[in-house]
């Protein structure tokens, strides 16, 4: 799975956890998770979940506490994937 | 310098939080568990575990201007003053203790927090989308025009016509809107 077909299965997770369509119309691989998307603090919670089962990989304390945007969320779970293959 | 969060039970009840396992793992300490499995009421034990947390975070950060999103950073400890309705904890983040005032409505619960020595606080509860009836009051309250704006790290002050900035704290969830400021 590459970075592109990460990417397109996390947008559709955070997807479901945004409350206004509209922070989708100007977003990038730079939005922020919490303040541009606005998506509630304890929804994140729900996406690391979700994520794990998606992926099928486990979200550490730390690699949670490094995410701020769609792209640390993609790189850190191309890391993991990439990890698991090795 | 005050935080706040809100919790509107309704969504909290579709999430099912007190039912899996995965995510206590992920919110909890372990001290923290061990009084979670003995609440009465598991679902608005861990929505006001969370509520302090998230409270006292925000507290943190507009301290120390830093993020983080590992919730089992923040280490809280239900007190005396807890009890149907209300709850009191005290929550550690690193080396800085904050203490946290809550309760539990029928459709909400609300918690804020703020470090031990700094001035009490005060609450205005509003419906979602008319921040315009907040300003309005906040400046009622403290006697001058203020206007609601966020400064250069994203939190939300009021600040007056001299520039002088009051820092407060502001929740939504639900069709509620929570906001916190220091007591005049």
């Amino acid at each position: 799975m590459n970075k592109e077909e990460i990417k397109e299965k996390v947008i559709s997770i955070l997807k479901k956890y945004t409350r206004r369509e509209e922070v989708w119309e100007n977003f990038n691989d730079s939005s922020d998770i919490l303040n541009d998307l606005k998506i509630n603090s304890a929804r994140l919670v729900d996406i690391i979940l979700d994520i794990e089962d998606e992926f099928d990989l486990e979200v550490e304390d730390e690699a949670m506490d490094r995410i701020r945007t769609i792209n640390d969320v993609v790189d850190m779970i191309a890391e993991k994937k990439a990890e698991k293959k090795d | 310098m005050p935080g706040n969060d809100l919790i509107w039970l309704a969504s909290a009840r579709a999430a099912a939080w007190e039912q899996r396992a995965r995510v206590i793992a992920k919110i909890l300490t372990t001290a923290e568990r061990e009084h979670f499995e003995k609440a009465e009421d598991p679902f608005l034990s861990i929505w006001a575990f969370w509520a302090s947390k998230e409270a006292a975070y925000k507290a943190w950060q507009q301290t120390e201007g830093r993020a983080f999103n590992d919730p089992k950073r923040i280490e809280i400890k239900f007190g005396t003053g807890s009890g149907p309705g209300a709850f009191r904890s005290k929550a550690s983040i690193a080396s800085l203790q904050f203490e946290i005032n809550g309760f539990i409505g029928r459709h909400f619960i609300f918690a804020s927090a703020r470090q031990p020595g700094e001035s009490a606080l005060r609450h205005f509860f509003f419906s979602a989308g008319i921040e315009s009836a907040f300003e309005r009051e906040a400046s009622r309250y403290f006697g001058r025009s203020l206007t609601l704006r966020k400064n250069k790290r994203n939190h939300p002050v009021l600040e007056d016509e001299a520039g002088k900035i009051i820092e407060i704290s502001k929740s939504h969830d639900g069709p509620l809107l929570a906001f916190t400021v220091p007591e005049r």
